[in-house]
């Protein structure tokens, strides 16, 4: 027994959007309604990246197991009052395993396919992050300042920024913007006998816009675009290129703008009993990157109490104008990367996860396989640079609400 | 809520349907709680006593919402749906019948007016002692949707929220049936005037029936005018069907406040599904009924 949409009543309109707005019985729109109590979330993160398939890496190449990654993360939430809400955040991070070092032809004359040689060493290294966040829900706004602080052996990353979210009376708009910065500074690990910097940075800008609208009681959209900037010292230092038989530092451009256009949809299926969420997101820079992403997924919540989450993403890249898997010849204007984020290739990651409601706690598990290749990309790739990556991540969490 | 009140969910196991309804119930005694008039502890009596002092209370968001919600059925109804109105009940004692006199009315008249209230989220001042708001003409069905909503939040497909008379439902019957409503009858309380089969939505009513006093044969009942003090004659019931059951209300008590043909006309105008009974006791309107009996 649905409503006459066309030509709603205007005292009809103005009744059933003062009953949307009060709170209980508008389901959708969460947006700018402050937490009643204080909720402690904890995650651990597991990071398992593939070894480097026996044919990929150079006779000399050394250990090819990658990354092992343990993530350790407790978001703590704190309701003031009404309308004041902190989200204090850690993270800790330990990782240990090799990483692409260069890529170099199989013959030292530049032919043949490429094979990767990885760092010497197993590295080891601990990171540690320090995020503070609080929430001022006013009348019409709510404004969100935030402070981060990261730290590791051979880096240290400040942050700040700011989002403002303005919801409209009737709640079926709000729009979005926000502006946050960084400052990052590196000091590589030394080696002997290969070139490092010393004590770099780089400094990033972002800012980005957008627009949410409640379509129906199912239907959510929303869009953002972003703009963000990056100056300074933005090769990898750990990271070396082969150009005519000599290996050279990584090199890339001392400045990066970024674009992205990002759109949302969830819709509640009744038919299913489902939310589905369908993301796309489109990547451009001045390195000539570009990228699409399309996200699809599932959230169901059984009649017995669980939530089921399930997604398949898809990602496809274009690579960097400077890229190459290695040199033949010395480029003019001395940059160079080998590294497998620059090249192209597609992705895919295939999640599941499920929680259930255990009186004043929810425990989630989930599990993500990651899979990357060239053939997977929208585009035809000639060579595939053989770093790429491939990981199975577990993530076990809780969150308590007191 | 004063009225017999029922939970229906399905679920697949009985212990989940418990909890969830223990959610849903423990959210509706809030509400009571919050703003009954006859609690020394509730909103609506802390916004009473404050009444003609400056500057007034500053109000939590909810019950924000709730005034705002007011003020728009107050501007919807040309002032006929006023929740500072609820003090007429000091003059009009229907147990008692006996007609109040016009000095009596004449007395209140000045404490009533929504548009007296100084209302700028989230402060309010009610600007002379005495005066009195009342959130008991919506907060009712209010607190059906939020009962429904918490179901439907808790994964439940299949149920349906009724208090005294202001349901609002979850979800239909496992087996995609609609829940059949009674209407009930003006003026026999014991015999569902016509069904209903309803889905999703909620559906409100309201009557003469519910406190009225015969007085030489002439039937005064509650629906109460608030800029004359007097009794409308009106309907003698109208039920209304809207996607939330507290849009519902507001569409049957004010359709009852304008008098049987204006009440109708808005009721149509609202394009709203809806099915009253007049002093005649014809049945009528838009809403679609379905037979009684299996």
């Amino acid at each position: 027994m649905g409503l006459k949409r066309s030509g709603l009543s205007p005292a009809l309109a103005a009744l059933t959007t003062a009953a949307m707005t009060l709170p209980g019985i508008s389901t959708i729109v969460k947006a700018g309604a402050v937490a009643n109590e204080p909720k402690l979330s904890l995650q651990y993160t597991r990071y398992d990246e593939d070894s480097i398939p026996s044919g990929d890496a150079a006779p000399e190449a050394g250990d090819r197991d990658r990354y092992e990654i343990d993530v350790a993360q407790i978001e703590f939430l704190y309701p003031i009052n009404g309308q004041w809400q902190l989200t204090g955040g850690f993270v800790y991070d330990d990782m240990s395993g090799s990483s692409p070092w260069f890529v170099r032809p199989t013959n030292a004359d530049g032919t043949g396919d490429p094979l990767v040689v990885m760092s010497g060493a197993t590295i080891d290294d601990t990171r540690y992050d320090f995020s503070l966040k609080a929430d001022y829900f006013g009348e019409k706004f709510t404004i969100s300042p935030s402070i981060g602080y990261s730290t590791e052996k051979d880096y240290k990353a400040v942050s700040g920024g700011v989002e403002v979210e303005y919801e409209s009376p009737n709640k079926a708009t709000s729009v979005r913007g926000g502006v946050a910065v960084s400052f990052d500074e590196i000091d590589p690990t030394q080696l002997a006998g290969v070139t490092r910097v010393n004590n770099e940075d780089k400094d990033n800008f972002s800012i980005f816009g957008g627009l949410t609208q409640v379509i129906n009681k199912y239907t959510v959209i929303q869009t953002t675009l972003g703009v963000s900037h990056f100056d300074g010292f933005l090769s990898d230092p750990y990271k070396q290129v082969w150009v005519a038989g000599s290996i050279l530092p990584d090199s890339r451009p001392g400045d990066r703008t970024q674009y992205t256009w990002a759109t949302r949809l969830r819709r509640y299926s009744e038919l299913l009993g489902s939310a589905l969420h369908v993301d796309y997101r489109f990547y451009y820079d001045d390195w000539d990157v570009r990228s699409h992403t399309l996200d699809l997924g599932l959230h169901k919540v059984t009649e017995s109490g669980w939530a089921l989450d399930t997604s398949i993403r898809y990602y496809s890249q274009t690579q960097a104008d400077f890229y190459e898997p290695f040199y033949r010849q010395a480029r003019a204007d001395g940059e160079y990367s080998s590294d497998y984020r620059l090249s192209p290739y597609g992705s895919f990651v295939f999640r599941l996860g499920l929680s259930e409601s255990i009186g004043e706690w929810t425990v989630k598990v989930a599990a993500e396989r990651y899979i990357s290749d060239k053939s997977y990309s929208v585009q035809s790739v000639d060579v595939e640079n053989p770093a790429l990556l491939d990981y199975t991540a577990v993530t076990f969490g809780a969150d308590y609400s007191f | 809520m004063g009225s017999p009140c029922e939970l229906r969910l399905y679920a697949n196991r009985e212990q989940n349907a418990q909890q969830v309804a223990n959610e849903a119930i423990a959210e509706i005694n809030r509400l009571e709680k919050k703003y009954s008039r006859y609690r020394d502890d509730s909103v609506t009596t802390a916004i009473n006593v404050s009444a003609g002092k400056k500057p007034g209370l500053e109000v939590d968001n909810e019950t924000a919402r709730l005034l705002d919600y007011a003020q728009v059925g107050y501007e919807q109804s040309d002032g006929l749906f006023d929740i500072t109105s609820g003090i007429l009940r000091k003059v009009w004692d229907f147990r008692s019948s006996r007609i109040p006199t016009q000095f009596e009315i004449e007395a209140v008249l000045p404490l009533i007016g929504w548009c007296h209230v100084e209302w700028v989220a989230p402060y309010l001042h009610l600007p002379f002692v005495g005066m009195e708001i009342d959130f008991g003409g919506y907060v009712k069905e209010y607190a059906a949707d939020v009962a429904a909503n918490i179901c439907s939040q808790a994964g439940i497909a299949g149920g349906m929220v009724n208090l005294g008379g202001d349901i609002c439902i979850i979800g239909p019957h496992p087996d995609g049936n609609g829940w059949k409503v009674g209407i009930r009858h003006p003026r026999n309380p014991n015999l569902p005037m016509s069904y209903v089969l309803l889905s999703s939505g909620g559906l409100a009513s309201s009557g003469d029936y519910e406190r009225f006093m015969l007085v030489d044969g002439v039937r005064y009942a509650h629906i109460l005018n608030p800029k004359t003090g007097w009794p409308v004659k009106s309907l003698a019931s109208a039920s209304v069907y809207a996607e939330q059951c507290v849009v519902a209300g507001t569409s049957s008590t004010i359709a009852m406040l304008k008098g049987e043909d204006k009440g109708v006309q808005w009721l149509e105008d609202l394009g709203l599904p809806y099915i009253c009974m007049n002093q005649e006791q014809e049945i009528y309107g838009t809403l679609k009924r379905v037979e009684g009996l299996e």
